[in-house]
């Protein structure tokens, strides 16, 4: 059976929401019911992901949305690599039929509240990088980031092409956090390097805030308000050896690419695709070296040229692959890559406003940026 | 340099490691049915999935497959030793470990490095000089 996504929900991002997390995913999970046409009455499935305890129990939510019974609920301890993965297993729930409107949400108070970027993930491996300081998530993308351009004949000019492109989209994205602040190539390279490779405007902007996607057969989104954003294949993947714990990449091969590359075989077969049928791309980008080396593993461009594409404009609207089009989570918000797939259903829908992608046939997202994550090929209907 | 203020959550795996370390020695383990050695320590193999292995000792030397210059200190402690440089180090036996560096400036993907030891209050630190 096929899947679609039938409605999206989001709350206004803020620096400070002055709110629980609870209300915020109640808020974005209602205006997602609401937004597919549909009401908390038909809700019978909710998955949701967190890291170090940042948000709610699904459970909670159902509970305060006056929901019914669950025929369907997880509570994933996983980050960006869940967006994909737990739209995924809303599908798989919904295929087999044991739900039928599942709801996907990621709430928090990013900015206000606990911040990954400044999280301890101590696991069996922390005892290795604490005591060296080697102790936060941008120094461990950092350190992939830096091998990867170096073998792909990538550079500083190549991130900088990824932050002035998202910063660019997100002047027409009236949610994005950072749509009043342009960035010129003068004034990223004026900015000091936090952790070098990156500079501030090279990382995500923490925000607190919540969205949501309402996930159900696509027999039925056909009949909901908005056209089904048709889930055309799926795919989770983590690497062999991907360590000990979130920080532990000692024992992965290959720094130059990450779980795009090996679960890409898998997902465009399952659509019947292939990467040269995508028109517009939503890619996880916790910092710029991110996008990069997650199109090349998408097969979106050649190994070593998403750079190049950046710098060319290929990546504008008005270029041959539109991509982050909210500005991404650079400079619209880090929900850790729940915005990156609602950002995408938008799009398919028709409802990107000014930032509108022209061709939106076929959209390939991703979430996660090393060892482990998640994908999915996003459609049109009747395609 | 002013000391780090942190020492290692040792725990049963990686005991002989930071033992090894106070004696001078870098100490990894070799997987007796594949022969490769890893690191961190773990109970299984990660390259075949055998369980048996053996302890060898490290020649030092290494290579430099990444880094990263740290100038932000997110751990208020550190905010003395910023900036600082943390490398990816392959080692010659074949697998890899993080480390503090020697210098921050001037690095080369591949430079060879050599280990020397770094005595802290309650534990010893491997770290690696460049070139």
């Amino acid at each position: 059976m096929k899947t679609a996504i039938a409605g999206v929900g989001y709350t206004e991002f803020t620096r400070k929401s002055g709110r629980s997390v609870l209300s915020l995913a109640r808020e974005a999970c209602l205006n997602a019911i609401e937004d597919a046409g549909l009401t908390p009455a038909d809700i019978d499935g909710i998955n949701s992901f967190s890291v170090s305890n940042d948000s709610v129990p699904c459970q909670a939510v159902a509970t305060v949305l006056g929901l019914g019974q669950l025929r369907y609920c997880n509570d994933a301890m996983m980050g960006g690599q869940a967006a994909c993965h737990l739209v995924g297993q809303a599908s798989s729930a919904i295929a087999t039929g044991q739900a039928r409107h599942v709801l996907v949400f990621r709430a928090m108070n990013g900015k206000s509240g606990n911040a990954v970027g400044t999280m301890q993930f101590h696991g069996m491996g922390g005892q290795y990088r604490y005591p060296i300081g080697y102790d936060a998530y941008m120094m461990y993308v950092g350190m992939w980031g830096r091998r990867f351009l170096h073998e792909t004949g990538q550079g500083q000019a190549d991130m900088e092409a990824v932050a002035l492109a998202q910063r660019a989209h997100a002047m027409r994205n009236p949610r994005a956090l950072l749509r009043n602040k342009p960035l010129t190539s003068e004034s990223y390279r004026a900015l000091p390097f936090v952790v070098d490779p990156y500079r501030m405007a090279d990382c995500t902007v923490e925000v607190d805030g919540a969205c949501a996607v309402v996930v159900t057969s696509l027999p039925r989104a056909r009949d909901l308000r908005h056209e089904p954003a048709v889930i055309a294949s799926s795919a989770y993947r983590a690497g062999a050896r991907s360590g000990l714990d979130i920080g532990d990449h000692l024992s992965w091969d290959d720094y130059t690419r990450n779980y795009t590359s090996w679960l890409r075989e898998d997902l465009y077969r399952a659509a019947g695709l292939t990467p040269k049928d995508v028109t517009f791309a939503e890619i996880y980008d916790c910092f710029t070296t991110t996008v990069l080396m997650s199109m090349e593993g998408m097969g979106l461009c050649e190994r070593g040229e998403a750079g190049a594409l950046h710098r060319s404009g290929g990546t504008a609207l008005n270029g041959r692959l539109p991509t982050n089009t909210n500005g991404g989570l650079l400079s619209e918000g880090y929900l850790h890559g729940m915005n990156t797939v609602c950002e995408a259903v938008l799009q398919i829908q028709g409802r990107g406003g000014e930032r509108q992608v022209p061709d939106n046939r076929v959209c390939a997202v991703t979430s996660g940026a090393l060892m482990d994550g998640s994908a999915m090929l996003l459609t049109r209907d009747n395609l | 340099m002013i000391e780090p203020r942190l020492a290692p959550q040792r725990d049963i795996e990686s005991e002989f490691y930071w033992q090894g370390l106070e004696n001078g020695e870098l100490l990894l383990q070799r997987c007796t049915h594949c022969r490769k050695t890893r690191f961190p320590a773990m109970p299984g193999c990660c390259y075949c999935g055998a369980s048996g292995c053996e302890v060898v000792r490290a020649s030092g030397r290494g290579r430099l497959y990444s880094w990263v210059v740290v100038h932000h200190a997110f751990n208020a402690q550190l905010a003395d030793q910023v900036p600082y440089a943390i490398g990816t180090v392959e080692l010659e036996e074949g697998c890899r470990l993080v480390a503090r560096l020697d210098r921050w400036q001037d690095l080369s993907h591949e430079s060879p490095l050599t280990l020397y030891f770094v005595e802290h209050d309650d534990w010893t630190e491997a770290r690696f000089a460049v070139g």
